[in-house]
């Protein structure tokens, strides 16, 4: 068994794609590797894949992965030096990064006080703005509670009244008619109360039909930072991410490279280390900070396919100890890449979870396709964990060519059991505002007529009809039981 | 007799009849067509339909057939003609909202004998982490309120019924 300085084997405190994605990594390098699962994820394809896994509990399954004391009397049962977060769960949570720390391990990302400064948008936004980078006008309840409706009211409409503790979009509102502002801050505190513990609020200036940048940055322990240049996630619902590209096709080679700069100075200033990225709002040729979030994200698939760097792996050697290796002028782009998050959802019914049994799952391949996903034929998808199921990268030699391929690999992937996403991505990616880069983040919710697919021509119908026919042996054999000549005498009624 | 094939709530009347050599006749919608159904390798199987083919993934769960044909996906549910005759009956007019995911009732706006307009919340419900309203899909009388706050259900659970309207 080999190591990476100290490291010799890793822990993944996370289920799903993700942990297959890590685990991959892990693998590669020749390290052990042990999973932590809950018992609705014992037959899991992660599980199967690592050399070690240890089943945890809790009064929820989601209670149970985040169950930070499990995972560290996992890590020290199962003798593992370093622990890798994966995306939500413990991921950006700094009393864990601590706790990971104190025991002598190694926490796979930034050190627990960089999680504190970023993890929280208010105070990150202030750092921020602190240090002379853009943000978008705002009102922080915390600095004066009484006058938060007040302040909120004053900065105008459209507003976005956000959570302070939030993520993933949950308890986020637009508010464009101001005489609902009070009950929406009211809503807002309740679902935050509710979902993070913490009922404090943000409100900032929402930029109309705005694009969603962000920018990769990897930071070793010796100081290097580079960044591993922009993704677009414009097209999102619920502001939540459903297809991610690299590069944005929003962005002059000019505003690249500032953009790209500002995002390397906000990780320097915060002496940033391991993989992060910081998102920026851009609308009317100006960009601001969004925030920072100090993990792996679902979509650094499409900066690898476009860099060639396995980010894992890059985390891996920070945490190791190891510097970067290289400088800024050694990160080139090549290519154009996508990425599409295939979600257990029904589009048609305002993208709504769906559930049921894994029938068929048949992934498309080829050059240039990767299908990334954490599920199996016979898995009961539920709605206890999150319901993306997969995530298609394809890479292409340019964008129309990346857009081509994703069309030919939506079509031929095959995931039965229930509804999904997969007809509608291909609907979104077809249309002139997607082919043209015109995106935004409500693009989605103004586009209605694609949610539901079209409905079926005759020819269509007809062949559907004739499969289900075929397939149901109770109609196939009542038609072998008629006796063939009263066939050929047409002896039939309509 | 003719078989009820049911996509997204539509009823479809269809029959098919051997033929002498391999394969059916379709008859639907006023036509007829021969047709053949030629397992591939696992799920993949070719229709041929008249002188078309098509590549088609097909498969079974109770009486649903998911059907991916095209890149896109349909569920066809089979009728078997008995109970679809009974149900037909038994459905019309449905005077109760389900719900259309799993979730937890977050609270019950309101209650049994409430006399509430087309567009008044009934309860709202927590799914996926998002607050929704559920409200009265016409005006009416709460019958009943068939949860409590704080309780979970699955989806198509029975949320709320409204008396029915009586017919004139």
């Amino acid at each position: 068994m080999t190591a990476l300085g100290s490291i010799k084997t890793v822990l993944v405190a996370n289920r799903g794609e993700i942990a297959l994605r890590i685990l991959g990594t892990v693998k590669s390098l020749g390290l052990r590797s042990v999973i932590i699962y809950h018992a609705l994820d014992s037959d899991s394809p992660a599980v199967s894949m690592a050399d070690e896994a240890v089943e945890i509990t809790g009064p929820t399954p989601v209670a149970a992965y985040l169950d930070g004391e499990q995972v560290l009397a996992v890590a020290r049962k199962s003798r593992a030096q370093a622990i890798h977060p994966g995306y939500g769960f413990l991921s950006e949570n700094a009393d864990f990064a601590r706790k990971v720390e104190d025991a002598g391990l190694i926490f796979i990302g930034p050190s627990p006080e960089t999680i504190e400064l970023l993890g929280d948008k208010i105070r990150a936004r202030a750092f921020v703005a602190a240090q002379g980078f853009p943000v978008a006008p705002s009102a922080i309840e915390d600095e004066d509670p009484t006058s938060f409706n007040e302040r909120a009211r004053a900065l105008g409409p459209p507003l976005l009244i956000k959570p302070a503790a939030g993520g993933g979009g949950k308890g986020m509102h637009i508010v464009r008619d101001m005489a609902l502002l009070d009950e929406t801050i009211t809503r807002a505190r309740s679902e935050g109360q509710r979902y993070f513990g913490d009922g404090r609020l943000y409100a900032e200036r929402y930029v109309e039909r705005p694009r969603h940048i962000e920018v990769q940055v990897l930071g070793d322990a010796h100081g290097n930072i580079v960044h591993l240049f922009e993704r677009e996630c414009s097209l999102q619902r619920r502001f939540q991410k459903v297809v991610e590209e690299s590069s944005s096709p929003a962005l002059t080679p000019e505003l690249r490279t500032r953009i790209c700069d500002v995002a390397v100075g906000i990780a320097k200033t915060a002496g940033y280390r391991n993989a992060g990225t910081v998102e920026f709002i851009y609308g009317g040729g100006a960009f601001y900070f969004l925030e920072m979030n100090t993990r792996l994200q679902v979509e650094h698939r499409v900066t690898e396919a476009v860099t060639g760097l396995d980010l894992v792996r890059e985390q891996l050697r920070i945490a190791a100890g190891e510097p970067l290796g290289y400088s800024q002028d050694a990160v080139a782009v090549s290519g154009h890449a996508i990425e599409l998050r295939i979600y257990a959802e029904d589009p048609a019914r305002d993208f709504l979870p769906t559930t049921g049994h894994v029938l068929v799952f048949d992934v498309p391949c080829g050059e240039g396709v990767r299908v990334d996903a954490g599920i199996r034929v016979g898995q009961n998808i539920t709605a206890a964990f999150d319901p993306m199921l997969a995530k298609l990268i394809v890479h292409g030699a340019d964008r129309n060519d990346a857009i081509e391929k994703a069309r030919a690999a939506l079509r031929q992937f095959v995931l039965l059991g229930f509804p999904t996403n997969i007809g509608f991505l291909n609907r979104l990616i077809a249309t002139e505002e997607f082919r043209s880069g015109e995106v935004h983040t409500g693009l989605i919710g103004e586009k209605p007529d694609i949610a539901a697919p079209p409905v079926p021509s005759e020819d269509k119908l007809r062949a559907v009809l004739a499969i289900a026919a075929l397939s149901t042996r109770s109609v196939v054999d009542a038609a072998k039981r008629v006796p063939a000549l009263h066939v050929s005498l047409g002896a039939w009624r309509n | 007799m003719a078989e009820i094939f049911k996509i997204d709530d539509v009823d479809h009347s269809l029959w098919l009849t051997a033929r002498s050599t391999d394969g059916f006749r379709l008859h639907w919608n006023g036509s007829q067509i021969d047709i053949e159904l030629l397992s591939l390798q696992g799920f993949r199987h070719q229709l041929r339909i008249g002188a078309e083919t098509h590549e088609a993934v097909i498969a079974a769960f109770g009486d649903r057939l998911h059907i991916h044909l095209d890149g896109e996906i349909y569920e066809v549910d089979y009728a078997d003609p008995v109970s679809h005759y009974a149900r037909t009956l038994g459905e019309e007019n449905a005077d109760c909202v389900r719900a259309p995911m799993p979730g937890t009732v977050v609270s019950c706006v309101a209650r049994a004998g409430d006399a509430v307009v087309r567009g008044d919340a009934l309860i709202v419900i927590e799914s996926m982490k998002l607050e929704t309203s559920i409200k009265a899909w016409r005006s009416g009388t709460v019958e009943t309120v068939h949860v409590e706050a704080g309780c979970a259900f699955e989806r198509d659970a029975l949320l709320v019924t409204l008396a029915p309207v009586r017919k004139a």
